[in-house]
């Protein structure tokens, strides 16, 4: 919590390397400002991105996720992003049936040469957050992981 | 060894057929002329006629270009001379001076914000402002600053040196002076580009006088989202947003008031495309299009224009302008125009854009003539028809807009097509290097330590880059915090960890502690992996052992005003990092032999391009062509598009290829069945004659299997032998045929093409009908020709054509597709009527004609169907083969190893398809020339352990690189075609399917280390601590 106790969400950034991660650089090289909230996770091409690990994320104590991946027609493995919103789609629906707010969900596209939209989206995505309050883990209960931990290993 | 080759200009053009050398194992100079790489692409924000953002589809290319082992990139540098001969070049570069010492620069950009000098914005075409030490664009490669000398005021009066003193890597150095060095390069290739026109070429347009009349590279600027404007459509006068804009088309070209009057080719798309995005920026915006003809005339383009067409408030008006002025009471603009019927239109707009064209460089024109390479009277490279990329000067090749006005796929088919010739020249005792080169190869990669063993052992190097990272986030902390963590044997901060001094420090500390695995945080790993996956390698560790994390662009630039948040970011990447190091598997790019043999599928004008380039740098082809003869469809052409005769080329061509002792022919012969893989494909061939059999072996595949003409019967096409197709009227024209007893000719265009259910233009007929039409006005002056058209597309340099024909008397009667002319026969079948309605007094006319030419729609090839399936390759809409990428890969396929050409790809010119099969064969090369084939590291694979064969994987995979073998029940992965995208992996339901370098394991403890304060204790507070 900061000094007026507002809540500081925390949101795992999901950003294909052609595109999105593109952006955030630019971003960064034009010096546009955004919220510190966000922790991004490079993928090579959000047809990487299983639900699993959107799933995982927020077992782990993300409170939301943004996921950002080139525009369609852009994607350098030619159609990796339809892929992916066509999983993001099911999966949203799904999450909210699991009883994840919508808001924590955010899926969107950025072009390697929108760096001041990268820094609105994660602006609306902390925004979305915000307004749903902290993460209690998918039973109410808050969520319990260890360090290192990881359930693949295990399967 | 391979000489090396110069290659002028880094827009995309000479960016391509640099890659294409350097992937030949040529030896690469790439000269540009301004301080970074990229061109006009970089300065525009979209692509037709796919929308593609400009930057996300050029800056891979250009990374790859520049990092390439065998390219020197010589940025802010230029050709002064070129003495010698071809295969003997001496080119002297001369080098300005940047005032900054690149290898000490850093691109932070500190400097630019201290230094006081503000002047017009050159990349942002002026719109804004940048300082006199300035980054020519934001995503400059070479990433480093330069010093404007004519606005310093340490170069111009000796005061103020802010710059200097703010940079604290020391990397300016106003003693800087122009260096001039020779270079030795057995063949040129020019791809030294164009200017737009100036906003000012037709002064009646009122550029000069007002500010809200733009030029449409200007405009781009304003579209770009990290342009000056972030992509608002706004007045320059006022900053209100445009909502009524007007495009003025051929602002400037086929004009006679400028001496640019020929077609600029991309400007009608390019309007288009900005028409559309312009919609997409706001829903409400009203754009009038004033233009002449809709020049729609490549792949894809007819259903762009439709698409405009048919948007809500983007309106085409084909009126010519009267007037342009200033409104008096407002900023607005008042353009008065003449529609068709003469009458006088006024509208009132916020914005105007002039669709300005292509030019030559003058100063690119004048060093070609004083090279002795042959300009036309445009100041273009002239070049011939049949030699569409050789100029004049033995050795000199010429490619993009420096030898006419062309669009990007263009731009880059004549580039790899230049890149092809100009290896042919720079090639010597080629299986020589080729060992040599291997041999180093082998040795580096089998000394990588072995660390599986080894318990894990990280080292964290956290980079201040000067103040960038260290002014924002506190640097000693989070490295002291770093070694903390599991598995951290070391951590250090280092001050710039990208200097040689920084590499060199990782290397030591490696061999010092032992490490195995490394973590860099620093800036983006786009720009900066491979250097420090080099140092790591130096070191003798596996660079896929090395994580970067980015806490510069990322981080410390986009939180600067909350340093401790910007802090504690920065350690949870490295925390991330570092769990994801951990589980790093040591990877390689492995070795797969290759059969150096070449496919060409098509015995035309193209088939045989290719493979005599292939065959003349020493590649053995199999040219397979169905029917008896070789030449195709150029069989029956009189006259190359600028008017030379074909039918010397077309024998001398055929003698050469069956001459050719590295190539071998199949003519009647057809592909039975095809197997395998880039580098291992096997044909099985059946003779059409005996159904003997034979089966072949090649590395690559060409796809040239041409097209047809059009099928049809309309206007009595096929009924009555006075209805021929421009194909037979050429057949005609080539015995002597004056054509005594004929009085009129009537040609009627579009027959078949942009109609429903064709939805493309045929591209060559306009060219073609006005061509045919000058020969027989030549040959027999009182023959009546007209030409009913759409709309005459003309492009390019065509367009004289176009003009010499109206000169010569030609009639040319446009009509509608609703409306189009009626051809009717008497009982006899003798007398020919066509009636259709006059333009301009609107009247309904019958006459008779005595010949009735029809331009035929071109129709895809039929066996594309076949050889899709067989190749596995897709086909577009209309079924010409589909490329890998419209605009930057228009001779690829997204399947390695198979490349496409010609008539096969859509309809176009001799001279285009001739620069695509050189194209093709340069691409094909770049497979062939290498001794064996790389994969790359990070692909997927299986563990057939799990894999329940349900193939899924197979279904997503873009690349045909996964697939179930149903005899060992588990899905495979071909590691020559895979590309590492992971949508395979993603969709395993047994995750039996890893992507290396990102497992799922990885990025599992990858997120549980971002997130490890969130313990269910802490849950409630938000979890900002971690101590």
């Amino acid at each position: 919590m900061n000094e007026n106790n507002e809540f500081e969400p925390k949101i795992a950034a999901f950003l294909c390397t052609w595109c999105s991660y593109a952006a955030a650089d630019l971003a960064g090289s034009s010096r546009i400002q955004y919220p510190p909230n966000i922790r991004v996770v490079r993928v090579p091409c959000t047809g990487r991105m299983d639900p699993f690990l959107i799933i995982k994320a927020f077992n782990m104590g993300a409170d939301g996720i943004l996921v950002s991946g080139c525009h369609p027609g852009d994607c350098h493995f030619l159609d990796g992003n339809l892929y992916a919103r066509r999983r993001f789609v099911m999966l949203n629906e799904m999450m909210q049936y699991a009883g994840v707010e919508a808001e924590r969900m955010n899926f969107t596209w950025c072009s390697a040469s929108e760096g001041k939209r990268f820094a609105g989206v994660v602006e609306d995505a902390v925004e979305n957050v915000k307004k749903v309050g902290p993460w209690q883990g998918f039973d109410g209960q808050g969520f319990s992981q260890e360090e290192g931990e990881t359930t693949v290993e295990k399967v | 060894m391979a000489k090396s080759v110069l290659v002028l200009g880094g827009g995309i053009a000479g960016i391509q057929a640099a890659t294409d050398l350097a992937e030949m194992g040529i030896p690469v100079h790439l000269v540009e002329k301004k301080p970074a790489l990229g061109g006009k692409m970089a300065q525009l924000d979209k692509t037709f006629p796919t929308n593609d953002c400009s930057t996300c589809i050029l800056a891979p290319k250009i990374s790859d270009c520049y990092n390439h082992e065998n390219v020197t990139t010589y940025t802010y540098s230029e050709l002064k001379n070129l003495k010698g001969t071809s295969g003997n070049f001496t080119a002297t570069i001369e080098q300005k001076p940047r005032y900054v010492n690149v290898d000490l620069c850093t691109g932070c950009t500190e400097c630019v914000e201290n230094c006081p000098v503000t002047v017009d914005d050159v990349f942002n075409q002026g719109i804004d402002q940048r300082k006199a030490v300035y980054k020519y664009q934001d995503q400059a490669v070479p990433n480093v600053v330069n010093i404007d000398p004519e606005n310093c005021l340490m170069l111009t009066k000796g005061v103020c040196g802010l710059c200097s003193k703010n940079c604290d890597k020391g990397a300016i150095n106003y003693d800087q002076e122009p260096e001039t060095f020779d270079l030795d390069v057995a063949s040129v290739v020019f791809a030294a580009g164009y200017d737009a026109f100036e906003g000012n070429i037709v002064s009646e347009y009122g550029y000069v006088n007002y500010e809200n009349v733009i030029t449409s590279l200007e405009y781009e600027r304003y579209l770009s989202a990290s342009g000056p404007t972030g992509g608002h459509i706004v007045r320059p006068s006022d900053g209100k947003e445009a909502k009524k804009i007007a495009f003025l088309h051929c602002a400037g070209s086929r004009d006679i008031r400028s001496d640019t009057n020929y077609c600029s080719s991309v400007c009608c798309m390019y309007s288009i495309k900005q028409s559309i995005i312009t919609k997409e920026h706001s829903k409400e915006a009203d754009l009038d299009m004033y233009f002449m003809d809709i020049r729609a005339f490549g792949k894809g383009f007819e259903r762009y224009y439709n698409m405009a067409e048919d948007t809500k408030g983007i309106n085409f008006k084909r009126n010519r302008i009267a007037e342009v002025e200033k409104d008096q009471n407002s900023d607005q603009i008042i353009i008065k125009s003449l529609d068709q019927d003469d009458n006088i239109e006024q509208e009132n707009y916020d914005l105007v854009i002039l669709s300005v064209g292509l030019k030559p460089n003058q100063e690119v024109s004048e060093m070609m003539k004083t090279l002795k390479i042959r300009v036309n009277k445009y100041g273009f490279a002239a070049v011939d028809e049949v030699n569409p990329l050789k100029t004049s000067r033995e050795g000199v090749f010429a490619c993009g807009v420096i030898t006419g006005p062309k669009d990007i796929p263009e731009s880059v088919i004549q580039a790899s097509g230049s890149a092809v010739l100009a290896a042919d020249k720079a090639y010597q005792e080629k299986s020589e290097t080729k060992e040599k080169e291997t041999s180093k190869k082998t040795n580096q990669e089998d000394q990588y330590r072995f660390v599986d063993n080894e318990r894990i052992k990280t080292g964290v190097f956290v980079c201040d880059c000067g103040t960038n990272i260290a002014g924002v986030v506190d640097v000693p902390k989070v490295s002291k915090k770093a070694e903390k963590l599991p598995f951290v044997e070391h951590a250090e901060e280092v001050r710039y960890l990208c200097s040689s001094d920084g590499q060199e420090l990782i290397s030591k500390r490696i061999e010092e502690k032992g490490l195995n695995r490394i973590v860099v945080a620093s800036c983006t790993p786009r720009t900066h992996e491979p250097l420090f996956k080099k140092a790591v390698a130096r070191a003798g560790l596996n660079p896929y052992l090395m994580v970067m994390t980015n806490i510069r662009d990322q981080d410390s630039w986009v939180h600067r005003e909350e340093q401790e948040k910007a802090t504690q970011k920065a350690f949870d990447l490295i925390k991330g990092a570092a769990a994801k190091a951990r589980k790093a598997h040591s990877l390689k790019r492995e070795k797969i032999e290759k059969i150096d043999n070449a496919f060409v599928i098509g015995g035309g004008i193209s088939g045989m391009t290719s493979a005599l380039q292939l065959a003349d740098l020493g590649f053995k082809t199999y040219l397979i062509e169905k029917e008896k003869e070789l030449g195709g469809n150029a069989n029956k052409l009189l006259l190359t598009m600028d008017g030379k005769p074909m039918v010397n080329y077309i024998k001398d061509m055929k003698r050469k290829v069956k001459n050719h002792p590295n190539i071998k022919i199949y003519n009647n012969h057809s592909v039975d069945k095809i197997e395998g893989y880039v580098g291992n494909y096997t044909f099985n061939l059946k003779s059409n004659i005996d159904n003997s059999k034979e089966e072949l072996e090649g590395g690559v595949v060409i796809v040239a299997t041409g097209a047809n003409e059009l099928k049809t019967d309309e206007y009595l096409a096929d009924k009555n032998k006075k209805v021929i197709s421009q194909l037979d009227l050429e057949e005609m024209l080539k015995d002597n045929n004056t054509f005594e007893d004929i009085d009129n000719i009537s040609m009627i265009q579009c027959v078949g093409s942009r109609e429903e259910g064709r939805e493309y233009c045929s591209r060559i007929c306009c060219t073609q009908a006005v061509n045919n039409a000058i020969f027989i006005k030549k040959r027999n002056p009182d023959i009546e020709i007209k030409i009913f058209y759409r709309e005459m597309r003309t492009y390019g340099l065509y367009e004289d054509k176009y003009r010499k024909a109206r000169e010569l008397g030609i009639n040319f009667i446009r009509y509608e597709v609703e409306d189009k002319p009626e051809v009717k026969e008497d009982k006899t079948k003798n007398k020919l009527t066509i009636s259709y309605q006059e333009p301009v007094t609107g009247k309904e006319i019958t006459e008779t004609t005595d010949l009735l030419v029809l331009a035929k729609a071109i129709t895809p090839g039929n066996s594309n169907e076949k050889f899709s399936k067989a190749l596995k390759v897709p086909l577009n809409e209309d079924e010409f083969f589909l490329e890998a990428h419209v605009k930057l890969r228009p001779v690829d396929f997204a399947t390695d190893g198979v490349f496409l050409t010609g008539l096969a790809h859509g309809p176009k010119n001799l001279g285009e398809s001739i620069a695509q099969s050189q194209a093709a064969a340069s691409r094909a090369a770049s497979v062939l020339a290498k001794d064996y084939l790389l994969t790359e590291a990070m692909i997927s694979t299986v563990n057939s352990d799990i894999c329940s064969a349900c193939g899924t994987c197979e279904d997503v995979c873009a690349f045909k690189a996964i697939e179930v073998n149903y005899d060992k029940g588990t899905a495979e992965v071909n590691t020559v075609l895979c590309k590492g995208c992971g949508n395979c992996a993603a969709v395993c339901r047994s995750h039996a399917v890893e992507l290396e370098g990102f497992s799922s394991n990885q990025l599992l403890d990858e997120m549980s280390a971002l997130f490890s304060d969130r313990k269910a204790n802490n849950i409630k507070t938000g979890g900002q601590e971690d101590e």
